[in-house]
C-alpha cells in the first residue's frame, strides 16, 4: 500500500506513439528500384568523367562533382553477386524508425563489390565477426513474395562457397 | 542492339515511420495531474513576487523568474478568454471529440492565466467570449490533461 509520501513523490511518464506517413520519390533511382523488383536486377551508373560507377545510381558523381551521370537505359547490370569489402556487427539496440519495434541484435552490414564492378552497402548473414571476411563471395537473397520495389526487396546478401 | 529509350516510370517508395517517445511530465506537472486524477482538484501556483497565479502551475516565474512553491486550489468553475471552433477531423485531435467542435482558452476562478481545453454540451455557434463554464471531470482518470473531459457552460 501506498503511504502518503510515497503518492507526492509519484511522477509521471506519458508514452506516445506519433506515426509520421511520408512518401520519398525516388527520382534517378526510380529505375533502379524496378528492375529489383520486376527483374530481380541491380543497376549502376557510370560517370563518363572519371568512371566510377555508382549503386544504387547517382545524378551526381561524388568524388569527381560531375553532374552528367548516364541516364537509363546507359546503365551497367551488375548481377547480384560479389565480393565482400568490408563490414560491421552491430550490437546496439536501437527502436527501427520504420516499424517502432527494437531493431533484434546483432545485425551486419557491409560493402559488397558486385560483379559488375560497383559497391553496394547491404545486410549481411550471418552477423558474426568470424564469419565476415574480406574478399569472400556473397549472394543476393531474394524477396519471393511481393516485392515492394524498395531496398528490402533483397533481404540480405548471403555467403556462397 | 540498341536498347530502346524509354521514359521511366517515377517510383515513389511510402512509409510510416514511428516515433515512440515517453514525456516526463516533471515534478510540478506530476502533483497537478495526480491532484487532478486522485482528488478532481485543479492546482494553481502563486509566484510570491508578482502574485500571479499560474494554472497550468510551473516551477519558474515567467515574469521574474522566482521559484515557486505555493500551491493554491482552484475553482472548476472560469471564464472563456477566446475560443476556435474546429471544422476538421485530424490525427492530433483527442479522440472521441468529432468536429464540429470547440477549443477554448479557460481562465478559471483564482488563476491569472488561461489554458486551452475543450469547450462542450453547447452548440458551438452560442458559444461567446466572457461566458462562465465549469470543469466536467471523467469518471476513469488517468493523470493527463483529458481527465477534465470538457468545460461546459453555466
Amino acid at each position: 500500500m501506498a503511504t502518503e509520501k510515497q503518492e507526492a513523490e509519484e511522477l509521471l511518464f506519458m508514452p506516445f506513439f506519433m506515426k509520421l506517413p511520408c512518401r520519398f520519390d525516388t527520382g534517378i533511382m526510380s529505375k533502379f528500384f524496378t528492375e529489383m523488383r520486376d527483374h530481380k536486377k541491380i543497376w549502376a551508373n557510370k560517370c563518363p568523367k572519371c568512371g566510377r560507377l555508382s549503386c544504387p545510381p547517382s545524378e551526381l558523381c561524388m568524388p569527381c562533382g560531375n553532374v552528367e551521370m548516364t541516364k537509363w537505359p546507359d546503365w551497367v547490370e551488375q548481377g547480384d553477386e560479389g565480393e565482400l569489402m568490408g563490414s560491421s556487427v552491430v550490437y546496439l539496440e536501437f527502436v527501427q524508425p520504420l516499424t517502432g519495434e527494437m531493431q533484434p541484435v546483432p545485425w551486419a552490414f557491409g560493402s559488397i563489390k558486385l560483379d559488375g564492378g560497383a559497391s553496394l552497402t547491404h545486410y549481411l548473414v550471418p552477423p558474426d565477426p568470424e564469419a565476415l571476411k574480406q574478399g569472400d563471395r556473397y549472394k543476393a537473397v531474394w524477396e519471393e513474395g511481393e516485392r515492394k520495389g524498395w531496398v528490402h526487396d533483397i533481404i540480405h546478401f548471403e555467403k556462397i562457397e | 542492339m540498341a536498347k530502346q529509350a524509354e521514359k521511366p516510370e517515377s517510383h515513389s517508395i511510402y512509409g510510416n515511420m514511428a516515433v515512440p517517445y515517453t514525456y516526463a511530465v516533471g515534478a510540478f506537472g506530476s502533483r497537478f495531474f495526480i491532484e487532478l486524477r486522485d482528488n478532481k482538484k485543479i492546482m494553481g501556483i502563486r509566484c510570491p513576487q508578482c502574485n500571479v497565479v499560474y494554472m497550468p502551475p510551473r516551477s519558474v516565474c515567467g515574469k521574474c523568474f522566482s521559484q515557486l512553491d505555493e500551491w493554491v486550489e482552484l475553482s472548476d468553475k472560469g471564464t472563456i478568454l477566446t475560443y476556435t471552433v474546429v471544422n476538421y477531423k485530424e490525427a492530433t485531435h483527442p479522440p472521441d471529440v468529432n468536429p464540429p467542435f470547440v477549443y477554448g482558452v479557460v481562465q478559471l476562478d483564482g488563476a491569472d492565466t488561461g489554458f486551452t481545453h475543450l469547450i462542450s454540451g453547447v452548440d458551438p455557434e452560442k458559444v461567446t467570449i466572457g461566458m462562465k463554464v465549469q470543469a466536467v471531470f471523467k469518471e476513469k482518470r488517468e493523470g493527463n490533461m483529458l481527465d477534465i473531459e470538457y468545460f461546459k457552460p453555466l
